[in-house]
């Protein structure tokens, strides 16, 4: 067989072709190369059209149409002899349409026009099957992330949050952070960081955030809630190693526990703009087991900032990390508001997952905390009632006295039933009325309806009626139940 | 659970106990306890009353900051008694110009003389119920008559109860304020003036607490 000049010149341009074609990384590129290798060797005008639209065309005379739904029988064919139409298909599935279409001035369309035509549409469909099969699964991975992803943190007393939670390029990751409401108005604050990239850190980063949550929701102290992760993460994720930062802010005492396993260390922006790299205990990072965790406490001055962050926020190739977090320390210090300093340490380009998570601390004024240690006697109920009054009265809160009498002495009955050790009674004042019972009785408490003929049991009941939100929580030593109630417009602090 | 006052052994051994507590608890209370404010009103209120040369004596005196340092730069003659060694040593830096004895209120005896004014700022929480009135009564016969007395005390309502303080275990008592205000009168105090400061201490070691300050003056019979 030999091939005479003509043929070779066409067999190389269609060898060019199908390799550009099939090239492609995304669908766009496929079908735009497409039009052009069809313009002007083969049609003067040429469109690839996907659901129905024109995805690219290439048509200076204007003759195709934005739209084409026709495709007919699903084979090739010479509608005529200036219109070639190619059904798409990828593993035997319609993909979309190629039309090809020639002027008056020049010949028509012969078999071998149809057979190029029907030869440059088999990369086309199949780079745009593969494309949007990519597309697909990576929005199934954003999904699944979006939804392990950590949502706007709650708004709470005493604190002001500011984050930034960006993934890298690869859109998933095993960034995370969380802000978690504790008991006693006390607030967890967490970023952790599973080692590697993409979907397997993810998945594991959505189980160890889970975790984090349960055992802080356990009120543990933050060294346990790191040992215990710790703990997990061999049987969630063995092989992965996750850093992790932990800590709690109370703002009546203005204290931060800080736990930090292998992650990098927090900074904390003083309230005259001052920011300084803070030095918990160095511990390991999480997962490689049996490791023991220790924590340092701060003082948490009001108007002061903690910053807590991932490497992606500071890690530059070939600097030392230990200078770029002084770098980091560097931008924080120039006092500017909070939302202002978190966009001005954000890195322009990124090539890893970027989180920050920044809580300027505010406190709850002494004067707006009220607490006592109780010993549970007969008449501690009544006892208490007194001392919500008086407190009532002394905030101007008069016309809740009632009802919180009525509430917190359920709960305090409820409390002087099950211990016979100190309960400790609180309450706080902020944009609502909280009150705290706990005891160091581990069993939790079970609402039921009562029936009505019971004498008992409608303590629990009581509280959830009339309460605007209620809850328990496990505590260390024991449990806390709480209720709070809005407070009338103008008596807010 | 009150611990029989004159039953030698079981005192000693409970005050053993609380001495202990401080003793391990040192300068660390002070760190927990930076800001004084309520305290150091109450020294004002008494030093503004006093005459340079007054015999102060500061019960549960601790680390002698900042009460028995006010007295002694007001002029006054004061002494510190306390049952930890410890907290004793600290004071005697603190204070080179007072006197400092190793002393349980309860001990209080006549030989230390006539005082004309008593503080007792958060010690006598340390004692049971039952002791706390017999204090009040050593405290009330350590008086010159007309004497001044500032108390301070955690408002609880407890009684000789073992308590985690300061990561040392203790024994702490108290009274909400009706009752405490009671148990004073009942001791022959008048009380004078009387404040209540929410306060949060400066660790997570120690809960939040509301300080009840008593000052009074010692009735003439």
């Amino acid at each position: 067989m030999s091939w005479d000049g003509e043929s070779l010149a066409f067999l190389s341009f269609m060898s060019d072709a199908v390799q550009a074609i099939g090239d492609s990384p995304e669908p766009e590129q496929a079908t735009r190369r497409f039009c052009e290798a069809a313009v002007p060797r083969l049609a003067d005008a040429a469109a690839v059209y996907l659901d129905g639209g024109a995805q690219h065309r290439v048509d200076p005379g204007g003759r195709l149409p934005p739209r084409w739904t026709g495709d007919r029988a699903g084979v090739p064919e010479l509608v005529d002899e200036r219109l070639i139409v190619v059904p798409l298909r990828a593993y035997g599935r319609p993909v979309g349409s190629a039309v090809l279409a020639r002027d008056r001035e020049r010949s028509p369309f012969a078999e071998v026009d149809l057979l190029a035509a029907r030869q440059l549409g088999v990369p086309a469909a199949l780079t745009v099957f593969h494309g949007r099969l990519h597309r697909r699964q990576l929005e199934t991975v954003e999904t699944l992330q979006r939804g392990m992803r950590p949502g706007s943190p709650p708004d709470l007393p005493g604190l002001e949050i500011s984050f930034r939670y960006q993934p890298a390029a690869e859109r998933v990751g095993g960034d995370w952070f969380d802000v978690i409401p504790l008991p006693g108005s006390r607030v967890a604050l967490v970023v952790g960081d599973v080692m590697g990239h993409g979907l397997a850190a993810a998945a594991v980063m959505g189980q160890l955030r889970t975790a984090v949550q349960t055992l802080a929701s356990l009120d543990l102290p933050a060294e346990q809630v790191l040992h215990s992760l710790d703990e997990m993460a061999q049987r969630l994720a063995a092989q992965t190693l996750t850093t992790c930062v932990y800590c709690v802010y109370d703002p009546v005492l203005r204290r931060c526990t800080i736990a930090n396993a292998g992650h990098l260390p927090p900074v904390l922006v003083r309230a005259d703009g001052k920011a300084e790299v803070l030095t918990p205990p160095r511990c390991p990072p999480i997962g490689l087991g049996c490791t023991p965790f220790e924590t340092m406490e701060i003082a948490a001055d009001d108007d002061s900032m903690l910053v807590l962050y991932t490497d992606g926020l500071v890690e530059e190739r070939g600097q030392d990390i230990g200078q770029s977090v002084d770098a980091l320390c560097r931008k924080l210090s120039t006092g500017a508001p909070m939302e202002e300093l978190c966009d001005g340490v954000l890195p322009p380009a990124r090539s890893d997952d970027v989180t920050l998570l920044a809580i300027r601390f505010k406190g709850i004024p002494s004067d707006d905390v009220a607490q006592w240690l109780v010993e549970p006697q007969p008449m501690t109920p009544g006892r208490v009632r007194r001392l919500v009054r008086r407190t009532l009265a002394m905030w101007g809160l008069e016309a809740m006295i009632p009802i919180a009498q009525l509430l917190t002495s359920e709960l305090v009955t409820n409390a002087v039933r099950q211990t016979p050790r100190p309960i400790t009674i609180r309450l706080m004042r902020t944009d609502v009325l909280l009150c705290e019972v706990s005891d160091d009785d581990h069993r939790m408490p079970i609402m039921r309806e009562p029936g009505v003929l019971d004498e008992g049991g409608r303590g629990l009941y009581v509280v959830s009626q009339l309460a605007d939100r209620w809850g328990t929580s496990r505590v260390a030593g024991g449990k806390t139940v709480w209720f709070s109630l809005p407070i009338p417009d103008g008596r807010t602090r | 659970m009150t611990i029989e006052s004159g039953s030698g052994n079981a005192r000693q051994e409970y005050r053993a106990l609380q001495a202990e507590a401080f003793n391990r608890i040192g300068v660390r209370y002070d760190d927990a306890f930076p800001h004084k404010e309520g305290q150091v009103a109450a020294g004002e209120w008494l030093i503004k009353q006093l005459k340079p040369g007054s015999r102060v004596l500061d019960v549960g005196c601790g680390t002698g900051a900042p009460t028995a340092q006010q007295f002694a730069q007001a002029g006054c003659e004061v002494t510190g008694i306390d049952i930890s060694p410890v907290m004793l040593e600290i004071a005697r830096e603190n204070v080179p110009g007072g006197t400092f004895l190793e002393l349980d209120v309860l001990e209080l005896d006549g030989s230390l003389g006539t005082f004309d004014a008593v503080t007792a700022f958060f010690a006598l929480l340390m004692l049971p119920r039952a002791d706390i009135t017999a204090a009040l009564g050593k405290i009330h016969a350590a008086l010159a008559p007309g004497g001044l007395f500032s108390l301070s005390m955690v408002e609880i309502d407890l009684d000789d109860v073992p308590f985690q303080f300061l990561g040392a275990p203790v024994r702490v008592t108290g009274y909400l304020r009706d009752e405490m205000r009671a148990a004073v009168e009942d001791a022959g105090f008048t009380v004078l003036t009387e404040n209540h400061i929410s306060y949060a201490p400066a660790t997570t070691q120690a809960p939040p607490e509301i300080q009840l300050f008593f000052n009074c003056r010692r009735e003439q019979f």
